[in-house]
């Protein structure tokens, strides 16, 4: 038997913890507004920024891919920054395979060939094809947020579907950046295949 | 076949049965508990890795908020029937995702447990957190009906299939294996039934095993083997008795408490008419008659009553109608309890012997009487002869004494008393004789002087000595002479030996009398130079009627039936004393030796006062108290010589007499004259002197005088009990009354003279 529960409490405590999930639900209640005014950006890019950090926790890199032990796993943002801070806030304290991870913000494709995760801006939407060349075979695993941008050879790409963020993985442009992208993302995400190039 | 020798075998297939079941029961029910435990955890175990499962692929679904994708990894638990409920819940607790999707939201928690599962009764409740990474990304909630009545169902129909199947294959397997212990025991059994109901004590169990039951089986045999032999010995034992008590001369017979025969044996059977058949299971009452019956059974009852038994004579009249006595033993025969369970009797047929008895009782009988037919006639004929000389020496005795008479008168009186005396000597020797033998003689013992009963005794033979001029020497050199004995007898012992001394020694010779101390005893010694005696003379010299080959020739010449030295015998082996005769030879005298015990007076010149002669009174000293004081006297008497020569006698002594001749005279004489002393014969025509004085002494307080011929000690005693003071037996010498008067003047009773 494992009963792990812990049902009984002294009377006291259980009322102390009444007032704090109380005052907590409060506290969580006026989060969101708190969030998007601190941090500047609106609910969906909040989403999409927690979503970044959590295909870091599916996704699996080529060790070589780092230079060296200490070396820290690195989200780069191309172009126009939607997060405000909110990535930053996300990622803030949380590791990777015991590897820091940062954030680092460009609007050069050429800066961020060192990263792990790299989004591409809605801003970025009418240089797609030559970022995704620069970053090509780079073990990047690119998300975007613009229609085609996985068909364009993009690994992942963000879409809204009845106000609901979700998105798609191309897992042929997955397996030539030789990421492992775990079967539960693919359950999750739609499949997308690289339209040919005409 | 299973139950045909019940009680054993069924024990033992039911012991085997119930305890294989009871075994098998508690097998299943811990069996059972087992299962439901077991059940419990395996359902438990399975829900949780399907947690494991589900949660592990679940994180990205709660990550990526994808509640379609959580309710349908949710359906996916359609195919498990036993889950009632499964639901998502998010990182900050709420509802994610339910399954059934139809199932309302209360009928979930509202907030997930930390996690865990818990194992109801009829439900498995699993909480378990959905992680990614080391953060918790949800809660996976799983409920699982556990399903249990049916799971054990199924279970519990295979439990009792076992069970059943189980019994009945104990049932046969112990019905089966039972024999190895229960057919040895049932053999056994039967050999011990047979052994019981045929007496059969030759068979013997067959031992199957080396078990306890073997060993059970060897005692047994052995049991048997000591029972057969000792079944053998009491039936060779019995054999015995019943050969035994076949030719047992007697009768042998044995009853039971009611007093049924159980056992006769032939002789009884016999004498009782009755064969085995007839006789037992029957009591006396019914084969024998009524007081024969009784006079059974009531010895039968004293012999129950005794420990030791009884024996008794029993009369039967025989089947030929004879009465014939038995002596009968009869005892109690007790059980092992020491309670009687029969009465035994023995019986021997003593009607010869009874018969001979009575035989002999009747001729010892008609001896006793023969023999006081003798006595009587003794008594009387001493009487008789007693009765004429009575006159004569009262008479006689008188005139010898009579100083008035010329000397020579005198001298012829005293030659008629002592003839008389003579005479009236043999007949009290006979009568003493006769007392003597018969053991009826009574010594009037006390304390004497015995030199003076042997001067006495030599007085009387001195006269005759003188005359046949034999000298009497005197040696008396006893220092004690006192003797405790009867003055009259012994006086009587030595004037015997010293007549016979006297009469057997011719003129000119000598008579020693000596006598001499020595140790305890006192011994005379008469010594005479007679004719002696030879061997064989010496030999009967004290048998009665023996008087030696001299006396064939004349009998005249010595005179006396030669009753003297008997009686003197006698009368000193009465005085505890000896009598000897020894002779050197014919003619060469002979000599008496007596021996008496001293009596144990310690004085110091061991002498008593010489006695007096009681008859040495002289009548001149009577006639002077008489004048005083005359006595009155009545006299009885029917023989008219000795009446007429005693009153003439007593008158001449002063005396006032009166006489008569029978009892009816001298009441009328009594009856007119007052009188002192009766003096009274005792054989009178119309009753005996005795009753007169019982009579007289009542009626007038009158001392009396016996004056009889009967001198028979049962006489002297009878008389002294009527109250005479004196008894005088016939012939009486003047001076025996004179004496007997003088005492009851005295007032001092003189019962033998």
């Amino acid at each position: 038997m494992n009963f792990q529960i812990q049902r009984e409490m002294p009377r006291a405590q259980r009322a102390w913890l009444s007032i704090f999930l109380f005052l907590a639900a409060g506290a969580l209640a006026f989060a969101p507004q708190k969030t998007h005014a601190q941090t500047g950006a609106s609910r969906e890019y909040q989403i999409k920024a927690a979503f970044l950090f959590h295909f870091a926790q599916f996704v699996e890199w080529p060790s070589v891919d780092f230079t060296n032990a200490n070396a820290p796993f690195v989200i780069g943002v191309l172009g126009d920054n939607p997060f405000g801070n909110a990535l930053d806030e996300i990622v803030k304290g949380e590791s990777i395979s015991n590897r820091k991870i940062t954030v680092q913000y460009s609007r050069s494709a050429e800066d961020l060939k060192n990263c792990q995760i790299v989004f591409v801006s809605k801003s970025e939407k009418t240089r797609l094809s030559r970022i995704l060349a620069e970053l090509n075979r780079k073990n990047i695993l690119t998300v975007g947020e613009c229609d085609g941008f996985t068909q364009l050879g993009g690994v992942m790409n963000f879409y809204l579907e009845n106000d609901t963020v979700h998105f798609e993985i191309n897992p042929d442009a997955a397996a030539r950046e030789k990421l492992k992208i775990s079967s539960l993302l693919f359950r999750l995400g739609k499949i997308v295949t690289t339209r040919p190039k005409n | 076949m299973l139950f045909r020798n019940p009680s054993l075998k069924r024990k033992l297939v039911g012991t085997i049965f119930k305890t294989s079941l009871s075994v098998l029961l508690l097998t299943c029910v811990l069996l059972f508990y087992y299962e439901i435990h077991s059940y419990r955890q395996a359902t438990a175990r399975n829900l949780s890795s399907m947690a494991d499962i589900i949660a592990a692929n679940s994180s990205a679904v709660l990550i990526f908020n994808d509640q379609n994708l959580a309710q349908q990894i949710l359906a996916g638990l359609r195919v498990e029937p036993e889950i009632t409920a499964a639901a998502f819940f998010d990182d900050n607790g709420k509802l994610f995702a339910k399954y059934p999707a139809a199932l309302p939201d209360s009928a979930f928690p509202t907030s997930p447990e930390p996690g865990g599962i818990e194992i109801q009764t009829a439900q498995l409740m699993l909480f378990k957190p959905v992680m990614q990474g080391q953060s918790r990304v949800g809660t996976l909630f799983l409920q699982e009906n556990l399903n249990l009545t049916s799971h054990l169902k199924v279970y519990g129909l295979v439990l009792f299939l076992i069970l059943a199947g189980s019994g009945i294959l104990a049932l046969f397997l112990s019905n089966f294996f039972q024999r190895q212990i229960s057919e040895p025991l049932l053999s056994l059994a039967k050999v011990a039934k047979t052994v019981s109901k045929q007496k059969d004590y030759s068979a013997r169990a067959t031992k199957t095993s080396d078990d306890e039951v073997g060993d059970l089986t060897e005692a047994f045999n052995s049991m048997l083997n000591q029972i057969q032999a000792s079944h053998s010995a009491l039936s060779q034992s019995e054999e015995k008795f019943v050969r035994f008590m076949r030719h047992l001369p007697g009768l042998a017979w044995i009853k039971n408490r009611d007093g049924q025969y159980v056992y006769a044996n032939a002789a009884a059977q016999k004498i009782f008419g009755k064969d085995a058949e007839n006789l037992y299971g029957k009591t006396d009452k019914e084969i024998f008659p009524p007081k024969t019956a009784e006079q059974f059974q009531r010895n039968d009852q004293m012999a129950l009553n005794s420990d030791v038994g009884i024996q008794a004579i029993e009369s039967l009249q025989h089947a030929d109608g004879s009465v014939h006595y038995s002596l009968v033993s009869k005892f109690a025969i007790r059980g092992a309890g020491s309670e009687t369970t029969h009465i035994g009797g023995m019986a021997i047929d003593i009607t010869e012997r009874k018969n001979a008895e009575e035989k002999l009782k009747q001729a010892h009988e008609e001896t006793l009487a023969a023999s006081r037919a003798k006595d009587d006639f003794l008594a009387a004929l001493s009487h008789e002869l007693r009765t004429p000389l009575n006159p004569v020496l009262l008479v006689a005795s008188d005139a010898a004494n009579n100083s008035q008479l010329p000397e020579q008168t005198r001298a012829s009186f005293e030659m008629i008393r002592r003839n008389v005396e003579l005479e009236a000597r043999l007949i009290d020797d006979l009568l003493d004789l006769t007392r003597i033998t018969r053991g009826k003689l009574l010594l009037d013992q006390r304390p004497l002087n015995m030199h003076d009963v042997l001067q006495q005794a030599i007085a009387t033979v001195r006269m005759d000595a003188e005359k046949k001029q034999i000298a009497l020497a005197l040696d008396f050199r006893a220092d004690i002479q006192i003797v405790f004995g009867d003055a009259a007898r012994l006086q009587q012992v030595f004037w015997n030996v010293l007549k016979n001394a006297v009469k057997f020694t011719p003129d000119g010779g000598k008579i020693t009398v000596k006598t001499f101390m020595k140790g305890d005893a006192l011994f005379i010694k008469i010594i005479d130079t007679g004719i002696g005696m030879n061997a064989e003379e010496l030999g009967r010299v004290f048998d009665a009627f023996a008087q030696g080959d001299h006396a064939e020739g004349g009998a005249h010449r010595f005179g006396g039936l030669g009753l003297g030295l008997t009686i003197s015998r006698k009368l000193v082996e009465l005085h505890s004393g000896s009598i000897h005769a020894s002779s050197e030879g014919k003619g060469r005298g002979a000599t008496f030796q007596i021996q008496l015990p001293l009596a144990q007076i310690t004085k110091k010149d061991g002498t008593l006062p010489s006695t007096k002669s009681p008859a040495r009174i002289s009548p001149s000293t009577l006639s002077a108290r008489a004048d005083t004081n005359p006595l009155r006297i009545l006299l009885v008497e029917d023989h008219e010589p000795t009446r007429t020569a005693l009153t003439h006698l007593l008158a001449r002594r002063r005396y006032e007499v009166a006489t008569a001749a029978s009892l009816s005279e001298a009441r009328s004489v009594a009856a007119k004259e007052n009188f002192d002393v009766l003096i009274s014969d005792i054989g009178l025509p119309d009753g005996s002197g005795y009753d007169l004085m019982a009579e007289f002494r009542q009626r007038y307080g009158l001392k009396g005088i016996a004056l009889t011929g009967y001198g028979m000690e049962q006489d002297v005693a009878r008389s002294q009990k009527s109250g005479f003071m004196a008894h005088l037996t016939k012939p009486v010498r003047m001076e025996s009354l004179d004496g007997a008067l003088a005492a009851i003047l005295d007032g001092k009773p003189n019962s033998v003279a």
